[in-house]
């Protein structure tokens, strides 16, 4: 017995040897850096760019060496924001919704200073989605109905109609020229039926308003009771940039006019899926906007397969193809 | 008792502790860790290496798979004005991105490469002669540009070709050089883009037909002020088919798939594993595993990187080789497992005055690793 014990504690020992650790090879500092030539970069993110109406919060890395004095941030046309002394976020607000602004933060040392900007934006009211209209053969009443706006500050929801003759003149530009038919107080209301003075085979054409509490407010598509107002759409010169530091620039070209609706950027981060089941970045609501920064968590280096989807005032829409952008690694 | 010794020397055989009982086991690489780089010296440990005139430098690594949203660097070369910095792309695997001066020169898919493969270690080879420089990966050129020969910028930019302000050429995108020698360029500048569109352009031997398709299917005396055969016959002329006559030229042997870019480099420095630059800021350090590293003072050809791609053991196919006395430097990272003595300094391993320091400016150290090629 004693044998076998003996025998056991030999085997232990032997194979307690096991794999031997890789050695580390001792580190090794560059002596004649000072600190900003360490490396340090303000590395602006503003993760919560276009999730609300009215405020994007900016954060920055820390700088912690004696020699700082201050943070300053401007807007793009020099107007001062804030000096901040130590904080590394801030949180601009009273900003209008559907609004794109550069921000410029600069960290101020004793002998030099370091600017960086970010692209920041806040996104429209929500409005309905999916909005279908139809006209009954009978009576020529026209259905209405919709998704909901997922607008929290909702106020109300207010619907317009043209007809046929006054509509290519208004387009619903100036609603004080529209018939209010009704407002709607309950946002989880997804239906109306227009009764209201119809005369039969008279073409009428729709929009809801979605109005918010601080008198923000989107308009739906545009919906005929007889036309599909089918448009060909198109987008051009779409690239992404590749050699830009901390964001990736994306550019398109269209012609769309005054039927724009809106023009939304998807992303993916891998080729084998298609942007538009990925990440939707931005709304744009502006129809001379060809030009978007990307800085939502880009990496360095990293690929980003984008996708530009185009819609005008009727929902027709065109997608673009796919384009690959990253940032200057 | 006999059957105890046969358990236990079975035991000795396999067990690990016999490697370090016979002491023949060694660390082949480096195993940099995203934190770590390695920057040339020359007569001593603290003087930097320059790099002039013609030189090659050439590296076997890998990469690794890491969760890094950041673009590693591989190689970068740098003096004050100019750069080249090669990154490998960080979520797909098998691409490399090329920068020249801070502009993307060429994202390159390479076949067989997959940086997240710790295992999988490849060649890469950087070669200067005069201006030019050349990279290769393996035995593969990865600097490649399809040059139009437009010499205009304006011209260029009216159709698909790019010029390249770097490089002063008008280039066609493309990343094979078979597509590269397969595109034609129009003698009319405006058809480049089409070898039928430019071919179309032209006029009918007979002054009749504006068409193409109608002119090839139509016949001409051969004294045109004749219009019909009976005419044409009477005055002794010949009755013969109307030809074409192109306006154009579609010449699709003139585009050059150029594998090396004109960049002046005048006391270069070289770092692997991290972007530098000449203000001493390093980023983008590199993850995965460095096997070997050589410097020549002369640049390689093709054939000597197809043979050191070949037989990586191998520094020339002879002694007499002309290339034997231009290695400046060799260091194979190779360690006993025993040795105590850790360096971030190394010798070339020939003692010549030549070093590499490993530096680390992270969190996570550099190690020798028993991976290699």
């Amino acid at each position: 017995m004693f044998k076998y014990f003996v025998l056991s504690i030999i085997i232990i020992f032997l194979n307690a040897c096991g794999e031997i650790l890789s050695p580390i090879i001792p580190p090794f500092d560059p002596s004649d850096n000072d600190f900003i030539e360490n490396g340090y970069e303000l590395n602006l993110s503003a993760l919560n760019s276009g999730i609300n109406l009215n405020s994007v919060n900016i954060i920055w890395n820390q700088y912690d060496n004696t020699d700082f004095i201050n943070y300053k941030l401007e807007f793009d046309n020099n107007t001062e924001i804030i000096n901040v002394n130590l904080d590394t976020t801030f949180t601009i607000n009273e900003l209008l919704p559907e609004t794109f602004k550069s921000i410029y933060v600069t960290a101020n040392f004793n002998d030099i200073a370091i600017m960086d900007s970010i692209n920041i934006f806040t996104r429209p009211v929500f409005p309905i989605t999916n909005f279908v209209v139809t006209a009954d053969a009978t009576n020529w009443y026209t259905s209405l109905l919709w998704e909901a706006s997922k607008e929290a500050s909702f106020k109300n929801y207010e619907i317009y109609r043209l007809n046929q003759f006054n509509y290519e003149n208004n387009k619903f530009t100036d609603l004080n020229d529209c018939l209010l038919l009704t407002t709607i107080n309950d946002i989880n209301t997804i239906s109306y039926t227009d009764s209201f003075e119809i005369d039969w085979g008279v073409e009428y054409y729709y929009i809801v308003i979605t109005n918010n509490q601080e008198n923000y407010s989107r308009p739906s598509i545009i919906k005929s009771n007889i036309d599909n107002n089918i448009n060909q759409l198109l987008l051009e010169n779409t690239t992404a940039s590749n050699s830009e530091y901390n964001k990736i620039i994306i550019n398109w070209m269209h012609a769309l006019g005054s039927d724009f609706y809106q023009l939304e950027v998807w992303r993916s981060n891998n080729e084998s899926i298609d942007p538009i089941d990925g990440t939707q970045l931005v709304i744009i609501t502006d129809q001379n906007m060809n030009v978007f920064q990307d800085s939502y968590i880009i990496g360095d280096g990293l690929s980003w397969f984008y996708k530009i989807k185009i819609i005008d005032i009727y929902g027709n829409y065109f997608i673009s193809e796919t384009i690959v952008g990253n940032s200057h690694p | 008792m006999k059957k105890i010794s046969v358990i236990l020397f079975i035991n000795i055989f396999f067990v690990s502790c016999l490697d370090s009982v016979i002491n023949d086991e060694f660390y082949e690489s480096i195993h940099l860790q995203g934190s770590g780089w390695i920057d040339f010296y020359q007569n001593n440990p603290d003087t930097n290496r320059f790099f002039n005139d013609d030189y090659s430098a050439q590296i076997w690594f890998s990469g690794q798979d890491t969760i890094s949203e950041s673009a590693g660097c591989i190689l970068n070369i740098y003096d004050n004005d100019n750069d080249i910095s090669i990154y490998r792309n960080p979520n797909i695997s098998n691409h490399l991105m090329i920068y020249v001066n801070g502009v993307l020169f060429e994202e390159i898919k390479i076949d067989n490469l997959n940086l997240d493969d710790k295992n999988n270690f490849v060649l890469l080879s950087l070669v200067k002669e005069q201006d030019y420089i050349r990279l290769y990966i393996n035995d593969m050129f990865i600097l490649n540009e399809c040059i139009v020969p437009i010499e205009s910028a304006n011209l260029c930019s009216i159709n698909e070709y790019n010029w390249n302000e770097l490089t002063n050429h008008c280039t066609y995108a493309t990343s094979s050089s078979s597509d590269c020698i397969a595109k034609g360029i129009c003698s009319n500048n405006q058809f480049n883009n089409n070898e039928d569109e430019c071919n179309s352009e032209g006029s009918c031997s007979n002054p009749q037909y504006n068409n193409q398709n109608e002119c090839i299917n139509a016949n001409v005396c051969s004294d045109i002020s004749y219009n019909n055969e009976e005419d044409c016959d009477s005055q002794g002329e010949t009755w013969d088919a109307a030809t074409w006559i192109y306006a154009n030229t579609w010449d699709s042997s003139n585009l050059i798939w150029d594998s090396k870019i004109n960049l002046q480099l005048e006391n270069a420095q070289i770092s692997i594993g991290s972007a530098g630059n000449s203000n001493n800021d390093y980023a983008n350090f590199w993850y995965g595993y460095i096997d070997e590293i050589r410097i020549w003072d002369i640049a390689l050809s093709d054939e000597n990187i197809l043979f050191h791609n070949q037989y990586p053991n191998k520094i020339v196919e002879s002694y007499d080789s002309l290339e034997f006395n231009h290695i400046n430097g060799i260091w194979d990272f190779k360690i006993n497992i025993t040795e105590d003595n850790i360096p971030y300094k190394f010798q070339d391993i020939n003692d010549n005055d030549e070093f590499v320091i490993i530096y680390n400016q992270g969190e996570l150290d550099n190690e020798l690793s028993k991976i290699g090629r």
